[in-house]
C-alpha cells in the first residue's frame, strides 16, 4: 500500500502558510522599496554614488635633438565661489587681496553680488595657484586645477609642432599628426557624495589611472631653430616681404635640424592664428625655384659628359631668342666656361649647354633628385610640387625647366637635393622624429637613416661642389661669403605666377651647403616677395644665409676667432647687430650652466628676452614660469642661489 | 509505433499551466539579459547564450516529462552517485589550490554543483519511498542526513557556502514532508538558532531557557536531553570561533544585511546600488530599455545575481509583483501536487523542487531587497547560467511528469 499524505494535513498547512509569509513578505519589502520609499532611496542613495569623473592623462611632450622640452604642461588654477555659502568674506578678500594685488573691495564686490557662484581668479599660476591651494582656504572657496599645453619657445617652430585646441587634443602640424601617440589613454575615478553634496573620501572607490601619453624626440636642435627664425624674422621685416623659410639638414643622414617658416603664430595665447601661419610651408608648399634648379640640369649634363665644367658658352650679350621664346640674363655676358655660366646664373649659358642633352635625361636627373614626389617625411600633407613627365613636355619646356621654371618644388625638397650634391650624390630620407617613448620606457624609433638613391656620381657632384663654392666666392652668391666659412651654393630669383602671368613679385631663395668639401649643413633659406632693399636670391636670401651659418658656427664655438674676424671684416653686419647679440647670448648663457651641472645655480637672466631666458631655464632642467612681455627685470629666486632639478623659477618681463 | 502511442498518451495529461509558467518566467529572464546588453551597447553574447540554454533546458524538460516514472525511480541512487563523481572532478582537476566550481568541456562550462540538487533529491525521494520510512526515530534520520553531508562537504571545498545552503534547505523541508516527530525537527533546528542566538547574550539565555522547557516535556532518554543540551550551549559557544573561520568578505556580507548603512561603500556597496536600481523603478518603472542602471554598471553581477534590479528599474513594482506572483503560482501548484499525489517518491520530488525554488526566490530577491546576505544565489528562470537554468528546467520536467501520473492513476 503507499501511503497518501493526506494524513499530513496539518504539515501541508504549514508548508502552504510558509511560502505565503515569505511570498507576503517579498512583496510588501518590494513595495516598501519601490512604492512607498522610493524617493528617498533614488534620490538620497543614488546621490551617494554621483559620477564616474574622467582623470585626464598627461599628454607627451615634444624634445628637440638635445632632450630640451619643446612643449609643457603646466598646471593652472582657478578659484571660485558660491557667495550664499561664503562665511567669512571679509577674511577670503584678504587673502586673495594680497596674493594677487587687486584692491579687497574687488574682492568683496565680487562675493557680495546677488550671483550664485563666482569666479575669484581664473588660470592662476601654478606657484600662487599650488601656494594658495595647499595653504589654508577660507570656507566656501573651491580649486579647481586645470592642465593647459603650454609652449616654452613660444612661436619658436609654431608651425611645425602645431597646437592643441581646448580638448587637448592635436588641431595643427606634429600635435596632429601624433595625437594618437600623445594623447593617453584616460582614466577615470568613481566619486561619491552624500545627500548633502558634501564628496566623501571614506570608502573604496574604484579608479582607473590614466595612461599618459607618449613622449617624442625630434631631429630638431632648437637653439639652430631658433637662431634660423630670427634672422627670417628680421630678414621680413627688412625687406618687406611676405614670409620667409628655411630648411636646414644634416647631409650626411637626412636629419632635419631646424624646419622655420615666418610670420608664425604663438600657440600659447592662439591670437594670431591664421591658416597662413598655421600652415608649415617648407613641407606644405611649393614654388617655381627658379636658379637654384640649374644645378639639376648641370648634373644631368656632368653625368653624361653632355659638357665639362671648363667648355666655353656664348652667352649671346644678354639677350638671345630660341624655341620662340626670348631669354634675358640678369646683366649681359660674352664668352663663359660652363662653370662661370653656373656661378653667374646665366640662363643663356645654360639653356644653351643644354641644347646636348635629351629632355629626357633632364626629366630623369630630376626625379632622382626626388622631386614631384613625396620626400617621405613624418609630417602630414606634405607637397609633391610638380613636374611633367617629358612626354607631355612643349618645345620650351626642357629650356624652362633648366632654369627652374615650369616646374615647383618645396623647401625640403631642394634641401634633400643640395644635401644630395654635398654629400657626393647620395638622396636622403629627410628624418624628423627620432624615437617614440612610451612612460612606460619602451622605445620605438621612428625615422632611420635611409638613403633612396644614388643622384649621380661622387665624381660629378664633387665637380657642381667646386662650382657652387665658387658661386659663392665669386658669383652671384658673394653677398653668403664668409673668408674663412667655405660655403657652397646658388642663388635664385624666380618671378611669382599671379592669376596665370607672372608678375614683378619675386621669390628670392639661396640653397647651400657647408663646409663645401664635407658638408656638416646644407640650408635652404627662401623669401616671399620681398619689396625694400633687392629682391633678388643674391641680395636678401644670400645674407640670411651668411648670417644663420655664422651664428651656428659661432654656437659650435669651432673657431670663436674665425667668426669674430669674419664679422669684423663684413660691412654689413652693424645694421645686424641686434641678432648676433642674442647669439652670443644664448651661446653664453648655456655654457655657464653645463659648467655647474652637478649643481644648480640660478643664472642672471636680466636683460635677456623671455625666449632666451626661458631656453637657458629648460636646458637646466627648471620649471620656468614668466609674467609679462619684453626683457628680464626681476627673477625668483635671485641669482646665486643654488636651485635643484625641477624648480620653478619665476620670471617678471617688462621694459628695461 | 508503441512509444508514438505512448507520447500521445503521455501529452494528453500534459501540466501546460506549469509549461506556461516556466516559459514566462524564461522570457522575463531573456527579456531583462537583453535589456542589459542594448543599455550597454555590448555585445558579451549573453542574451544569445541565454536563449540557447533556455530552448536547451526545454528539450530537457520533455526529456524528462516523457521518461517513465519507474526508470527515474529504479536509477536515482545510480544517478546520485554519477552526481558525486562529478562533484569529484574539479576537486580532482584542481591546479595549485584553488578548487573550481565548473566543468569545462570546450567552451562550455557546466557546474555539477547545481545538478547535484536533482540527484540529491532523487536519492532522498527513493530513500524515503522505497523504506517506507516514517522517520519516527533518530536512526532513520542517518542515511539522509549522511547522503546531504556527502555533497554538503563537496561544495564547501570549492567554496560555495549558498549551493551547500540550498541542499540543507531542501532535506529539512523534505523530511518535514516526510513525517519526521516535531520534537526531533525542532532539536535539529535548535543548534543553528543557537548559533545565531549566540552573537547576543540575552537572546542566547532565552533560548536556552525554551530548550530546556521543551526538552523537559519531551518524550526523550535523559541522556539524549543532556547531549542535545550540551550540543546547544557547545556550538552557542563555538559561534566566535566558527565566525573567525568564516572568509571576510562572508562576515561583511553577512555583517551588512543588518546594517546597509554602515558601509555603504564596502560591503553594503551591492545591496544599495541595487536598492537605488529598486527605488528609481518606482511603482511602474521607466519602460524597457530604459533603465539608465548608472551605478549598476559598476555591480559585477547584474546579469546573474542582481538580474531582478533590471526587472525593478525599468518595470517598477508592476513587473516584480508579476515576477514574484508567477513563482508563487508555481510554487503553489508544486505544493498542491505534492499534497495530493499518490505516491511518496512523486511526493518528495514535488515539495522538494518546491524548496529548492523558494529557497533560491527568497534567497535571491531577499539579497536584492537588502533583507538577506549577499550569497551569490541565482534567482530561476531568470538569471543568466547554463547549469541552473537546465537543473531547473530537468526539475520542472520531473515535476510535470509526476503530476500526471497522480491524475492518471485516478
Amino acid at each position: 500500500m503507499s501511503m497518501t499524505y493526506k494524513k499530513f494535513r496539518g504539515r501541508y498547512i504549514i508548508v502552504v502558510m510558509g511560502s505565503v509569509l515569505i511570498w507576503t513578505m517579498l512583496v510588501f519589502r518590494m513595495f516598501f522599496i519601490q512604492v512607498i520609499d522610493a524617493e528617498s532611496l533614488g534620490i538620497a542613495i543614488e546621490s551617494r554614488f554621483e559620477a564616474k569623473v574622467s582623470v585626464p592623462p598627461l599628454r607627451g611632450n615634444f624634445f628637440d635633438r638635445n632632450g630640451k622640452k619643446l612643449t609643457d604642461n603646466s598646471e593652472h588654477f582657478t578659484f571660485a565661489a558660491r557667495p550664499g555659502k561664503v562665511k567669512d568674506k571679509d577674511a577670503i578678500a584678504r587673502l586673495f587681496s594680497k596674493t594677487f594685488n587687486k584692491s579687497k573691495q574687488y574682492y568683496l564686490n565680487l562675493l557680495n553680488s546677488k550671483k550664485s557662484f563666482i569666479y575669484l581668479e581664473r588660470n592662476v599660476n601654478p606657484i600662487l595657484g599650488r601656494e594658495l591651494g595647499q595653504g589654508l582656504l577660507p570656507t566656501g572657496v573651491q580649486v579647481e586645477s586645470n592642465v593647459r599645453r603650454y609652449y616654452p619657445y613660444g612661436d619658436v617652430a609654431a608651425p611645425l609642432i602645431g597646437f592643441v585646441g581646448t580638448e587637448n587634443h592635436g588641431l595643427s602640424g606634429l600635435e596632429a599628426h601624433y595625437d594618437h601617440q600623445l594623447a593617453g589613454i584616460e582614466g577615470w575615478k568613481e566619486r561619491g557624495s552624500d545627500g548633502r553634496g558634501n564628496t566623501r573620501i571614506r570608502g573604496s572607490f574604484k579608479e582607473q589611472r590614466p595612461i599618459n601619453g607618449d613622449n617624442i624626440f625630434l631631429t630638431i636642435d632648437i637653439d639652430l631653430q631658433v637662431i634660423i627664425e630670427d634672422e627670417l624674422r628680421s630678414a621680413v621685416e627688412r625687406h618687406k616681404a611676405d614670409r620667409a623659410m628655411a630648411v636646414l639638414v644634416d647631409p650626411h643622414t637626412g636629419e632635419v635640424l631646424a624646419l622655420a617658416n615666418v610670420p608664425s603664430f604663438n600657440p600659447n595665447s592662439r591670437a594670431d592664428l591664421t591658416q597662413e601661419s598655421l600652415t608649415s610651408h617648407p613641407i606644405m608648399s611649393a614654388f617655381e625655384p627658379g636658379s637654384t634648379f640649374k644645378v639639376i640640369g648641370a648634373t644631368a649634363l656632368l653625368e653624361n659628359n653632355a659638357v665639362h665644367p671648363m667648355d666655353v658658352l656664348f652667352c649671346e650679350n644678354g639677350k638671345f631668342s630660341i624655341h620662340g621664346i626670348s631669354i634675358k640674363d640678369w646683366r649681359p655676358f660674352d664668352n663663359l666656361t660652363f662653370s662661370e655660366v653656373l656661378q653667374n646664373s646665366s640662363n643663356i649659358g645654360v639653356i644653351k649647354a643644354m641644347e646636348k642633352l635629351e629632355a629626357s635625361k633632364l626629366f630623369r636627373t630630376a626625379r632622382k633628385f626626388g622631386f614631384s614626389e613625396k620626400s617621405g617625411i613624418q609630417f602630414p600633407y606634405e607637397n609633391t610640387g610638380s613636374l611633367k613627365n617629358n612626354k607631355y613636355w612643349s618645345s620650351v619646356s626642357k629650356s624652362e625647366i633648366a632654369i627652374g621654371y615650369e616646374v615647383s618644388v618645396t623647401c625640403l625638397q631642394l634641401a634633400m637635393a643640395y644635401a644630395a650634391i654635398g654629400n657626393g650624390g647620395v638622396l636622403l630620407k629627410p628624418q624628423l622624429v627620432r624615437n617614440i617613448t612610451t612612460p612606460g620606457g619602451h622605445e620605438q624609433t621612428v625615422d632611420q637613416m635611409d638613403a633612396i638613391r644614388q643622384v649621380a656620381s661622387e665624381n660629378t657632384m664633387r665637380t657642381l661642389a667646386d662650382i657652387l663654392e665658387k658661386a659663392v666666392s665669386q658669383g652671384t652668391g658673394s653677398h653668403a661669403f664668409l673668408p674663412s666659412l667655405r660655403i657652397a651654393g646658388k642663388t635664385g630669383t624666380a618671378k611669382k605666377i599671379r592669376n596665370g602671368r607672372y608678375v614683378s613679385e619675386y621669390m628670392a631663395s639661396f640653397a647651400s651647403f657647408f663646409p663645401a668639401n664635407d658638408p656638416k649643413y646644407a640650408l635652404i633659406v627662401v623669401v616671399d616677395h620681398p619689396r625694400a632693399g633687392g629682391y633678388t636670391g643674391g641680395m636678401v636670401a644670400a645674407p640670411i644665409a651668411k648670417q644663420i651659418y655664422r651664428r651656428i658656427h659661432n654656437l659650435n664655438g669651432i673657431s670663436q676667432k674665425h667668426y669674430l674676424q669674419a664679422a669684423n671684416s663684413s660691412p654689413s653686419d652693424q645694421a645686424g647687430d641686434s641678432p648676433s647679440l642674442t647669439g652670443q647670448l644664448l651661446s653664453a648663457v648655456i655654457p655657464v650652466i653645463k659648467a655647474n651641472a652637478g649643481q644648480l645655480i640660478m643664472p642672471d637672466l636680466k636683460g635677456l628676452s623671455m625666449k632666451m631666458s626661458l631656453s637657458g631655464l629648460y636646458a637646466m632642467g627648471l620649471t620656468p614660469v614668466p609674467h609679462g612681455s619684453g626683457r628680464v627685470i626681476r627673477q625668483v629666486p635671485s641669482a646665486g642661489k643654488k636651485l635643484s632639478t625641477g624648480q620653478t623659477v619665476e620670471i617678471y618681463l617688462g621694459e628695461l | 509505433m508503441k512509444l508514438r502511442t505512448y507520447i500521445i498518451e503521455r501529452f494528453r495529461e500534459f501540466e501546460w499551466s506549469t509549461l506556461a509558467l516556466v516559459l514566462l518566467l524564461s522570457a522575463s529572464g531573456l527579456v531583462a539579459i537583453y535589456s542589459i546588453e542594448v543599455q550597454h551597447g555590448t555585445s558579451a553574447g549573453y542574451f544569445l547564450r541565454q536563449s540557447i540554454w533556455t530552448i536547451l533546458g526545454l528539450g530537457f524538460f520533455f526529456g524528462v516529462f516523457l521518461l517513465p516514472r519507474k526508470v527515474i525511480h529504479n536509477v536515482a541512487y545510480i544517478l546520485y552517485g554519477i552526481g558525486i563523481i562529478l562533484l569529484l572532478i574539479p576537486i580532482a582537476m584542481k591546479d595549485g589550490g584553488a578548487v573550481s566550481r565548473w566543468i569545462t568541456i570546450g567552451s562550455i562550462g557546466l557546474q555539477p554543483s547545481e545538478f547535484m540538487k536533482i540527484f540529491l533529491l532523487l536519492g532522498l525521494a527513493k530513500y524515503f519511498a522505497d523504506h517506507k520510512r516514517r522517520l519516527s526515530t533518530v536512526k532513520e534520520l542517518m542515511t539522509p542526513f549522511a547522503m546531504t553531508i556527502v555533497p554538503t562537504i563537496l561544495v564547501l571545498v570549492q567554496p560555495d557556502l549558498g549551493t551547500a545552503l540550498v541542499y540543507f534547505g531542501m532535506l529539512i523541508v523534505v523530511i518535514f514532508w516526510a513525517g519526521i516527530r516535531p520534537l526531533h525537527f525542532f532539536l535539529l533546528l535548535a543548534p543553528a538558532v543557537s548559533m545565531i542566538a549566540a552573537f547576543q547574550t540575552l537572546s542566547f539565555f532565552l533560548w536556552m531557557g525554551l530548550i530546556i522547557v521543551i526538552l523537559y516535556f519531551g518524550n526523550l532518554p535523559f541522556w539524549t536531553k543532556i547531549f542535545n543540551f550540551s550540543i546547544n550551549v557547545a556550538l552557542g559557544g563555538i559561534t566566535n570561533l566558527l565566525w573567525a573561520l568564516l572568509k571576510p568578505y562572508q562576515q561583511q556580507r553577512i555583517l551588512s544585511v543588518l546594517d546597509t548603512d554602515s558601509d555603504p561603500l564596502g560591503a553594503g556597496y551591492q545591496v544599495s546600488q541595487s536598492l537605488t536600481a529598486f527605488g528609481s523603478g518606482g511603482p511602474f518603472g521607466k519602460g524597457f530599455g530604459e533603465g539608465t542602471q548608472t551605478h549598476l554598471k559598476f555591480l559585477p553581477e547584474q546579469h546573474t545575481d542582481f538580474i531582478m534590479t533590471v526587472i525593478g528599474e525599468e518595470f517598477g513594482f508592476i513587473g516584480v509583483l508579476i515576477v514574484i506572483g508567477l513563482f508563487y503560482l508555481l510554487i503553489a501548484k508544486l505544493i498542491n501536487q505534492a499534497y495530493s499525489s499518490k505516491y511518496r517518491f512523486d511526493s518528495v520530488i514535488l515539495i522538494g523542487f518546491a524548496a529548492v525554488l523558494v529557497f533560491h526566490t527568497f534567497v535571491n530577491l531577499g539579497m536584492i531587497a537588502g533583507i538577506m546576505p549577499v550569497t551569490g544565489i541565482p534567482l530561476p528562470y531568470i538569471s543568466y547560467g547554463g547549469s541552473f537554468m537546465l537543473t531547473t528546467m530537468i526539475l520542472a520536467g520531473l515535476s510535470v511528469n509526476m503530476g500526471t501520473l497522480r491524475r492518471a492513476s485516478r
